[in-house]
C-alpha cells in the first residue's frame, strides 16, 4: 500500500488532494505553489513545517495562570455575597478567554503557512480529547494545545509522556488527586483503551496496577504547571502487561507504546484522519508497520503515506471533518473568520466545537459527522458565509449597517471566466471541488444563470450557496 | 393525497441527477442507489396489507440515555442495609434522606419528580439490569447496550437500526428522532431511517423561499424524482450522541439519503415548532428539559415517529460527585414529571413508554477522590400510562459482589424485548437474535 507515486504522474489535482488531507485546503493559487515543487518537495516542506523547533512561547494575555491558592487567601475574609460576585466575573472571564482560545486556534489552522502543524494538532486534540466543561482554566487549555502543537510529529511515547504531566489532562482524567494508597483509574484506563492499545488489549488488572504508577503527578497551586510528588506515588512493585517492576508512569507508557496492538490502533486513527472513514485491512497493515519499524514516530510514516501511490487514490470519498469544513470554506470563499463568539456557535452547530469534544474518545468521524441538522447546518452556514439567508457579523456591526465585503474569490474573478455560463460554473468548480464535476451537474447550474448578470455579485452568491448545499461538497 | 409539505410551492416531478457531481466512476452507483432505497420502500409499503402503525396513533418509546455511567446505588439506595454504609462511608445517602419506596430501598432526595411519579402509579424500577461478562469501558459498554449484542460480539448495527430495518420498511423515514448533536449508535442501520436533530429552529434549509429557481436547484441536488410519491408523511430521527454510525451505504450516499431525509422532515419539523407552546408543564431550564419538552412538542404535533432518543450527559462521576450527582438526578426527576404533565394535559400519556438506562452502574466502594468508579449492573426507570408500577428484579446483594462489582439479575435485552413487543408491537427475537423473557413492567 505504501508503494510510491510515479513522481511523473504528479498533478494539480494530486497537489489539491496533498493540501486537503495534510492541511485545510487551499485557494488554487496554494495549489498551485505546491504542485510546482513536484511530489517529493512539496511532502517535504509540509512535514519541514511542522518539526519539533518552535520556541517556546509565554502565554497571550487571556491564557496567563492564575494563583488560585492566593487568589483563595485574598477571598478569605470577604463575605459570602462579595465572593459570589468575585467568582460570576472570574466565570465571565474565562468564558471569554475560552471563546478566543478556540478562535485564536481556528484561525492559527487558516492563516498558517505550515497547515500539517495545525492539521496533527487537531489530530492529538481529538485523540487525546479533554473538554473545557470539566477544564475550567484557560491556561491548561493553551498549555495542551501548543504542546500538540509543538510536538505535532513526534512519537506516541513522547506525546502520551507529555500529557501525563500535562495540567488539563491531569484535571481531565483526574490524576491531580489520584494518590498512592487510593489511586484512581480514569487516566489509567483511558490511556490504554483510548491513547494506545484499543479495547481487548489489557486487563482489569493492567488498569488497576497501572493507576497506582500514575499517582504523584499533580499540578503547583501556585505555579499552576505540573509537579511530581514522591510521597503520593506508589513506588511498589506493579505487573502491568506481564511485566513486573516498580514502574513509574512514564515507564508504563514506554510498555504500552511498545505492544504490538498499538501500533494497529494507532495505525486505524491515522488512517481515519488522514485516509479514509473505512480503512481496509491492508492499509491498517502498512501503516501498522510503518509505525512499529520508526518506533511509533508520526513524521515518518506520514512522509511514507503522503508519498505513496494508493494515498492519491483516496480523493474524494472522506467526510470533510467540521472544523475542516469550515477552515476550507474560508479559505477558499476567502471570507473573514466571524467574531469568535459566533464562531464557536458555529462549531457546535456544526458538531465538532473546539475543547468540547463530546467524551474522552473524540469525535467518532466519518458518517457520525453527518445527520440531518448537521447537513442543514453545513448549507445554512455556507449561505451565511455568502450573506445569504443571513450573515456573521458581530452584534455591534449590524446595528451600524456598514455594507459586508464581498467574498475575496468574487473580486479574483478574471475577465474570461465572466465570459459565458460554463466559464463562470467551471471556475467556481474548480475552486470548490479540486475535481472534474459531471457534465450534468454543470448544465443544471448553467441552466440557474440562464438570463441572468453573471456580473452581478448576488448571482454569483447564489451559484456558489447551491454548489456548496450538495452532499458532493461535504467530500473530500 | 398530495402533501403540501412546501408552503407556496407547488411540488412538480422533478428530474433527479443521474449522475453524482464528480467522477465518471460512481455515476452508476446513484440510481441502483435510489431502487435500493426508495423503490424499495415503495414497493414494500405497496405489497403491506397493513397500514404500518405511525407515531400518530399508535404506541411511542421514548428512550433516554444516562450517559457516564450513572451510580445506581446512590440513585436507588438500599438504605436498610449497613454493607452499603460501609462501602460508602463519606457518600453514602443518610437513611433520614432517602425517598422511601419499598423492600428497604428509597429514591435518592433529589428524585422528588420520580417519587411523584411512583405515587401515581407510573413508575417501574428494574433492579439489577447488566449482561453476562460485563466491561467497564464506556465506549465498549455503551456499544452493547446500543446493539444489544453479547458482550464477546461486535455487532454492526443499532438494536433500534434494525428495528427500523425489520419492522418499518415502507413507514415513514422518520420513524426515529434522536434529540442530539450526533445520531445515537442504536440508530444505525443497513438503510440508515430517521432525523436528528438538537435545535428544531435551526432544522431547515435557510435560504428556501429567497428564490424559487434557487429551491428548484436546491431540490434537484438534495430531494429526488417524484418525492410526492414516497409516503410523504414527514417526521423524523433526532440522533446526536457522538456515536460510531454504521450502514450499509457509501459515505456518498449517505450523504444523498441525509440530505433527502432532512430536505424531506424539515418542513414538518419547523411547522410544529412554531406552533406556540401549550403553556402545560413546566420543564427545568436544562438540555434535559428542553429536549423532553420538543419531544412532547414533537408528539402534539401528530409526528410519525415511534422512537425518540435523547441523552443527558455528566454521570461519569469519578471524582466530588455528591453534588453533581445530586444535579443530575434533580434535573432528570423534574424534567420526567414535567414531561409527564404535559403528555396527560395532551392526551397522550396512555401511548407513551419512557426507558431509561445507562451503560454501566459504579464500583459498590467509593474512590479516593469522593467518587466512584466505574462498575456494572444498575437500575432502570420505566415510566408511562401502559406501566405497571412496582419493583422488578432482585436487589442486587452488597456481599456477592464480582470484582467489587455488583451482579446483575435482569438481562437489559429483556427490557428491549418487552418494549419491542409490548410498546411496538414486533416481534423481539428476530431483531434481537433470541428470544429473551420479558418483563411484566409493561
Amino acid at each position: 500500500m505504501l508503494a510510491p507515486l510515479n513522481p511523473r504522474l504528479w498533478s494539480p489535482t494530486h497537489a489539491a488532494h496533498l493540501l486537503n488531507r495534510a492541511g485545510f485546503g487551499g485557494t488554487s493559487e496554494e495549489i498551485g505553489a505546491l504542485y510546482r515543487l513536484g511530489m517529493k518537495e512539496a511532502v517535504e516542506s509540509l512535514l519541514a513545517g511542522a518539526q519539533d523547533d518552535m520556541p517556546p512561547e509565554e502565554p497571550p494575555a487571556y491564557a496567563r495562570p492564575r494563583n488560585l491558592q492566593k487568589e483563595r487567601r485574598e477571598r478569605e475574609h470577604l463575605s459570602r455575597e462579595e465572593k459570589l460576585v468575585l467568582r460570576r466575573a472570574a466565570q465571565k472571564r474565562e468564558r471569554k478567554a475560552y471563546l478566543q482560545l478556540t478562535g485564536e486556534w481556528l484561525r492559527q489552522m487558516r492563516e498558517s503557512q505550515t497547515p500539517l502543524r495545525e492539521k496533527l494538532a487537531l489530530f492529538w486534540h481529538g485523540h487525546f480529547a479533554t473538554s473545557q466543561v470539566k477544564v475550567r482554566p484557560v491556561f491548561y487549555l493553551w498549555t495542551q494545545k501548543e504542546t500538540f502543537r509543538r510536538l505535532a510529529l513526534s512519537d506516541l511515547s513522547t506525546m502520551a509522556k507529555a500529557m501525563l504531566c500535562d495540567p488539563a489532562m491531569l484535571v481531565w482524567l483526574d490524576g491531580s488527586n489520584s494518590r498512592a494508597g487510593k489511586p484512581n483509574e480514569n487516566f489509567a484506563r483511558e490511556a490504554m483503551e483510548l491513547f494506545t492499545l484499543g479495547e481487548g488489549n489489557y486487563t482489569e488488572q493492567d488498569v488497576a496496577e497501572a493507576a497506582r504508577a500514575f499517582t504523584g503527578y499533580r499540578i503547583n497551586p501556585v505555579t499552576q504547571r505540573f509537579r511530581f510528588v514522591p510521597r503520593q506515588h506508589d513506588s511498589g512493585e506493579k505487573t502491568i502487561l506481564g511485566n513486573r517492576g516498580c514502574w513509574k508512569g512514564e515507564e508504563v507508557i514506554d510498555l504500552l507504546c511498545a505492544q504490538p496492538a498499538c501500533a494497529e490502533f494507532m495505525a486505524w486513527k491515522f488512517l481515519r484522519y488522514f485516509v479514509s472513514d473505512e480503512p481496509s485491512p491492508a492499509w491498517r497493515q502498512a501503516v501498522a508497520g510503518a509505525l512499529a519499524g520508526e518506533k511509533m514516530a508520526t513524521g515518518p510514516m506520514l512522509r511514507r503515506l503522503f508519498s505513496s501511490a494508493a494515498f492519491y487514490e483516496e480523493r474524494h470519498g472522506q467526510i470533510k471533518a467540521p472544523v475542516e469544513w469550515l477552515v476550507q470554506c474560508l479559505k477558499v470563499l476567502d471570507v473573514p473568520q466571524p467574531p469568535y463568539d459566533r464562531t464557536q456557535n458555529l462549531l457546535e452547530q456544526l458538531g465538532q466545537a473546539l475543547y468540547r469534544p463530546p467524551n474522552v474518545k473524540g469525535w467518532e468521524g466519518g458518517k457520525s459527522w453527518i445527520t440531518t441538522s448537521t447537513l442543514l447546518a453545513r448549507y445554512n452556514i455556507a449561505g451565511k458565509l455568502l450573506g445569504i439567508g443571513g450573515d456573521l457579523r458581530g452584534k455591534g456591526k449590524k446595528k451600524r449597517g456598514r455594507r459586508k465585503g464581498l467574498p475575496g474569490l468574487l473580486s479574483r474573478i478574471p475577465e474570461r471566466a465572466l465570459s459565458s455560463e460554463n466559464a463562470l460554473v467551471q471556475y467556481f468548480a474548480s475552486a470548490l471541488f479540486q475535481e472534474p464535476c459531471s457534465g450534468e451537474a454543470l448544465a443544471a447550474w448553467c441552466d440557474s444563470l440562464k438570463e441572468k448578470p453573471l456580473q452581478s455579485d448576488a448571482v454569483q452568491r447564489q451559484l456558489l450557496h447551491l454548489m456548496m448545499s450538495t452532499p458532493e461538497f461535504q467530500l473530500i | 393525497m398530495t402533501p403540501q409539505r412546501f408552503p407556496g410551492q407547488t411540488i412538480t416531478r422533478r428530474r433527479f441527477l443521474r449522475q453524482t457531481l464528480l467522477g465518471a466512476a460512481v455515476t452508476a452507483t446513484i440510481p441502483v442507489f435510489l431502487q435500493k432505497t426508495f423503490a424499495a420502500m415503495e414497493s414494500a409499503a405497496a405489497a403491506s396489507p397493513v397500514q404500518t402503525p405511525t407515531g400518530r396513533d399508535a404506541n411511542i418509546l421514548v428512550i433516554l440515555q444516562m450517559a457516564g455511567g450513572n451510580d445506581g446505588l446512590n440513585t436507588v439506595v438500599p438504605y436498610e442495609d449497613h454493607l452499603y454504609y460501609r462501602a460508602r462511608p463519606a457518600l453514602g445517602v443518610r437513611q433520614a434522606d432517602v425517598l422511601p419506596l419499598a423492600e428497604g430501598l428509597g429514591l435518592h432526595p433529589a428524585l422528588k419528580g420520580l417519587r411523584g411519579l411512583y405515587d401515581d402509579g407510573a413508575l417501574g424500577v428494574i433492579r439489577g439490569v447488566g449482561y453476562p461478562n460485563p466491561n467497564r469501558s464506556h465506549f465498549r459498554s455503551m456499544e452493547i447496550w446500543q446493539t444489544a449484542s453479547d458482550a464477546s460480539v461486535i455487532e454492526k448495527h443499532g438494536w433500534l437500526g434494525r428495528y427500523f430495518d425489520h419492522a418499518c420498511s415502507g413507514a415513514d423515514p422518520a420513524v426515529g428522532v434522536a434529540i442530539a448533536n450526533a445520531a445515537p449508535q442504536a440508530f444505525s442501520a443497513e438503510e440508515p431511517r430517521g432525523i436528528t436533530f438538537n435545535n428544531p429552529r435551526q432544522y431547515r434549509w435557510a435560504a428556501r423561499g429567497l428564490d424559487a429557481e434557487a429551491d428548484a436547484l436546491y431540490a434537484q441536488f438534495n430531494e429526488v424524482e417524484d418525492a410526492d410519491s414516497l409516503d410523504g408523511k414527514g417526521g423524523g430521527t433526532i440522533g446526536t450522541l457522538g456515536e460510531r454510525v454504521t450502514s450499509g451505504l457509501s459515505a456518498r450516499d449517505f450523504l444523498q439519503r441525509t440530505a433527502v431525509h432532512a430536505s424531506r422532515t424539515s418542513a414538518e419539523v419547523l411547522a410544529i415548532t412554531r406552533k406556540p407552546a401549550p403553556v402545560t408543564a413546566l420543564y427545568p431550564r436544562s438540555a434535559l428539559g428542553n429536549s423532553l419538552n420538543t419531544v412532547a412538542r414533537m408528539i402534539a404535533g401528530g409526528m410519525s415517529t415511534r422512537a425518540y432518543y435523547l441523552s443527558q450527559g455528566g454521570y461519569d462521576t469519578h471524582r466530588d460527585q455528591t453534588g453533581s450527582h445530586a444535579r443530575l438526578l434533580g434535573d432528570l426527576g423534574d424534567s420526567l414529571q414535567a414531561f409527564v404533565r404535559d403528555l396527560k394535559a395532551q392526551g397522550n400519556f396512555e401511548r407513551v413508554t419512557v426507558m431509561t438506562f445507562s451503560e454501566f452502574g459504579r464500583r459498590v466502594e467509593e474512590n479516593g477522590s469522593l467518587g466512584t468508579d466505574h462498575g456494572a449492573a444498575g437500575p432502570m426507570f420505566f415510566i408511562g400510562g401502559g406501566v405497571k408500577p412496582g419493583l422488578y428484579g432482585k436487589q442486587p446483594s452488597l456481599s456477592d459482589l464480582n470484582r467489587g462489582d455488583l451482579k446483575f439479575n435482569v438481562d437489559f435485552r429483556s427490557l428491549y424485548a418487552t418494549v419491542l413487543e409490548k410498546c411496538l408491537g414486533v416481534e423481539s427475537a428476530p431483531i434481537l437474535g433470541r428470544k429473551f423473557p420479558l418483563v411484566a413492567v409493561i
